[in-house]
């Protein structure tokens, strides 16, 4: 799941390079930590949050089809 | 950046030497240089030598590369992905129409297409072409369903005179209400509120 993510957060942001995601496996539920440059957190989030809550129901379709959880958590690369 | 008035394919760039003015029509085309053509309208040096320089250029996507970004990130996309679904990629006039089949399409469908307009969602924000995506037929029936809402709202606003307020709905869900309503003598329509997602009133006018 975290080259699915690493594949839409590279495809939508300026700086692709700058993209890191990093799995934290949980009982039922999976962390997934995507960080992006300052300058492309609009475009991983969108307006009104519309894309990150896109990308949540692509990982929630997963999740279903999988039986597991996975949490999506947006971080700004400092 | 100057949107060409003759097409609405080509657009203008400028920059101080090419390079830049390419650059500048890739960002803005989201598509690298060997994905785009383009023709070199103007080139003006300021007279007496000075250094100040530009160029404009009419850049616009390759004819045959237009679905491509498409094509190739739904591959990538369902290599990953745990659901099994296949696509058809087809062009239209103006957009790329995306036809989603395979044995998870049921999940697509779910809560009224979530997935799948989700999906559309993230294709809009790569490709430099509107991208629609269906399934099953999704759309039609959708459609068919608003129609079918609108009329009875409709029906009801005309006998009892009390406009009705209708739960939010996206624009291409509202654009149906307001052209069914709108046919109706007597009746007229307004979105309310701002944002993605809006209200639409139907009320009673005087003829």
């Amino acid at each position: 799941m975290k080259d699915l993510v690493e594949l839409i957060a590279k495809s939508l942001v300026d700086h692709p390079e700058k993209v890191h995601v990093s799995q934290l496996e949980g009982e039922q539920t999976t962390i997934l930590e995507l960080k992006v440059a300052p300058e492309d957190l609009g475009k991983v989030i969108g307006k009104q949050g519309r894309t990150a809550r896109a990308i949540r129901t692509i990982l929630g379709a997963a999740g279903m089809k999988m039986k597991r959880r996975f949490n999506l958590e947006i971080i700004e690369k400092s | 950046m100057v949107k060409n008035q003759k097409s609405n394919e080509a657009m203008e760039f400028r920059g101080r030497n090419l390079d830049e003015a390419i650059r500048n029509a890739e960002l803005a085309l989201k598509l690298s240089r060997d994905k785009i053509s383009f023709e070199v309208i103007t080139e003006k040096t300021k007279l007496f030598g000075f250094r100040g320089k530009e160029i404009v250029i009419r850049a616009w996507p390759k004819e045959e590369n237009e679905t491509e970004a498409v094509t190739s990130f739904l591959q990538r996309f369902l290599s990953y992905f745990p659901l099994e679904l296949n696509f058809e990629i087809k062009k239209r006039n103006n957009f790329i129409y995306l036809i989603f089949s395979g044995p998870d399409r049921g999940l697509l469908l779910r809560q009224e297409g979530n997935l799948l307009l989700a999906i559309q969602h993230i294709l809009n924000k790569i490709s430099p072409r509107k991208v629609q995506v269906d399934c099953d037929f999704f759309r039609r029936r959708k459609e068919r369903k608003l129609r079918e809402m609108a009329e009875k709202v409709a029906q009801k606003v005309l006998e009892t005179g009390e406009e009705e307020i209708l739960d939010l709905m996206n624009p291409y869900e509202r654009r149906i209400i307001h052209l069914v309503v709108n046919e109706i003598p007597g009746l007229n329509t307004e979105s309310l509120g701002d944002g993605f997602y809006k209200k639409v009133r139907i009320f009673r006018v005087k003829t």
